[in-house]
């Protein structure tokens, strides 16, 4: 189940909290935050929760971040699986918050969940856009978001990882037929648009390329900036094993861009510069006829997360982000066609 | 006939309200979802205006293509705004002749492109129209 109200969460939160450090803890400012319509969001402050903490007086105070399943989660990963993801990318130079906390066990808050230190900084790409204390900000992203998404992808799945290597194992044409499985078991009425994208993806397969992490949702709002740039990459929900040039279409997605749209990557930086940047920093070679799928691609999958979502909406999560989401399905497959008329 | 305010009046109230009452006391997530809001009912202003007129081209459109069958009453089914249940039938039936691949090459994929965007541009009308926009210098 969900939350309910924070005062219960709050409750249950304290009690857990308390157990996992051994003594009394306080939860101060508890309040849910915008992020994301697959996870409830909370921010809030532990006192007490830190042994070097309290010693002169007051309990230090831990700004943390409470990440946690919803009554019905579309997306089917564990929280183990991601905790261990996110640590495995903290150890490959990807800039990540530290998770303190997890349970795939519903008991403790009422479903599975992650806590992890809140990073301070900024998501909103309308105020990385605007504000001019962000100047500096907007210079260093993309380079420094290319030199994240590269230390992505240098991790391939490996033995020694214990839960991630739960995570899907999705090369090309698998990749497509997950979209496609996604997209007949939600939809509730026919988009011929994305029946045209998955046909055009079944045709052009690329051949096969070696697995590497793919972050599944690498893009502005996603990513924590400050005054110096990138400080956090979030939400590794989507993450799976399979090209990494799926994460180097998606980041260009015109939704991310606040509409700054003659610098397609996140309103910061042209394709060719991002790739530059990408390719130096030892990321996968940008070949442009392989970009041509997946940009497709791209477009498709995220069509079909809104339809999806659209779906959630319909079958009673009730969450006003989801049912505006139905309506932005459109948006997309303009877009999309746009590269079916290119491709011809 | 119901009696004035007309459904966009009282659309516009309750837009007025929630902006200029509401929002200022709001903060955070509830804040941002009032915004959504805001947007929805902008969405639902324009399809009450423009949605016939998108259904009756959309119907049309897929008569045109013959997907779309003639009602019983004789008249074609251009000649009046085919009711939703019609068009999500034709539009089955497009989706499956897209799977079955009538439209991979040639005439007919020019045609359903240019049908399919025909499409597309009446939803962002009513949805999204900031959207057509900002595409519309785009090559």
């Amino acid at each position: 189940m969900a939350a309910g109200t924070a005062s219960t969460l709050e409750a249950r939160l304290i009690a857990y909290l308390g157990s996992r450090v051994g003594r009394p803890v306080t939860v101060d400012r508890l309040v849910r935050i915008a992020g994301g319509v697959s996870r409830e969001t909370w921010a809030f402050d532990l006192l007490g929760g830190d042994a070097t903490g309290g010693e002169e007086g007051g309990a230090r105070r831990q700004p943390l971040v409470l990440r946690m399943d919803t009554a019905r989660p579309f997306i089917e990963s564990d929280r183990a699986a991601e905790a261990e993801l996110i640590r495995l990318a903290g150890r490959h130079g990807v800039p990540v918050p530290r998770v303190l906390w997890h349970e795939t066990d519903p008991a403790p808050l009422g479903a599975g969940f992650l806590i992890m230190e809140r990073v301070p900084g900024e998501s909103l790409v309308s105020r990385l856009h605007r504000d001019e204390r962000f100047a500096h900000a907007r210079e260093a992203l993309p380079a420094q978001m290319a030199q994240a998404l590269a230390a992505i992808h240098r991790i391939t799945p490996r033995a020694d990882l214990r839960d991630a290597t739960r995570l899907r194992r999705l090369p090309q044409r698998q990749a497509v037929a997950h979209q496609e499985e996604t997209y007949r078991r939600w939809a509730v009425e026919p988009h011929p648009v994305v029946e045209l994208g998955l046909r055009w993806l079944h045709a052009h397969s690329p051949p096969e390329a070696p697995l590497a992490l793919v972050h599944g949702d690498f893009r502005m709002g996603n990513l924590i900036f400050a005054e110096t740039g990138l400080r956090a990459v979030l939400d590794w929900e989507l993450a799976w094993w399979g090209d990494p040039l799926a994460d180097v279409a998606w980041v260009a997605l015109r939704s991310w861009r606040g509409g700054r749209d003659a610098l397609p990557v996140g309103g910061l930086a042209t394709r060719e510069a991002f790739h530059a940047a990408y390719e130096q920093a030892g990321g996968q070679l940008c070949d442009p006829g392989l970009l041509r799928f997946w940009d497709v691609f791209a477009h498709v999958r995220w069509a079909i997360v809104t339809v999806m979502e659209l779906g959630g909406f319909l079958a009673g999560l009730p969450n006003l982000e989801l049912a505006s989401l139905g309506r932005r399905t459109a948006e997309i497959e303009w877009d999309l066609l746009h590269l079916l008329e290119r491709e011809g | 006939m119901q009696d004035r305010p007309t459904p966009d009046e009282l659309l516009r109230a309750v837009q007025d309200f929630l902006r200029d009452d509401v929002q200022p006391a709001l903060e955070g997530r509830t804040r941002f979802h009032l915004l959504v809001a805001l947007n929805l009912l902008d969405v639902l202003r324009r399809e009450l205006e423009l949605e016939p007129a998108c259904r009756a081209r959309e119907g049309e459109r897929l008569a045109a293509l013959g997907l779309l069958e003639p009602t019983a009453e004789g008249p074609p089914a251009a000649a009046a705004a085919p009711d939703p249940a019609a068009l999500r039938a034709a539009n089955e039936r497009l989706a499956a002749a897209i799977r079955a691949g009538r439209y991979d090459e040639g005439e007919a994929r020019r045609a359903l492109l240019a049908h399919l965007r025909a499409v597309a541009t009446d939803k962002l009308r009513v949805a999204n129209p900031a959207f057509l926009e900002r595409v519309a210098d785009e090559p």
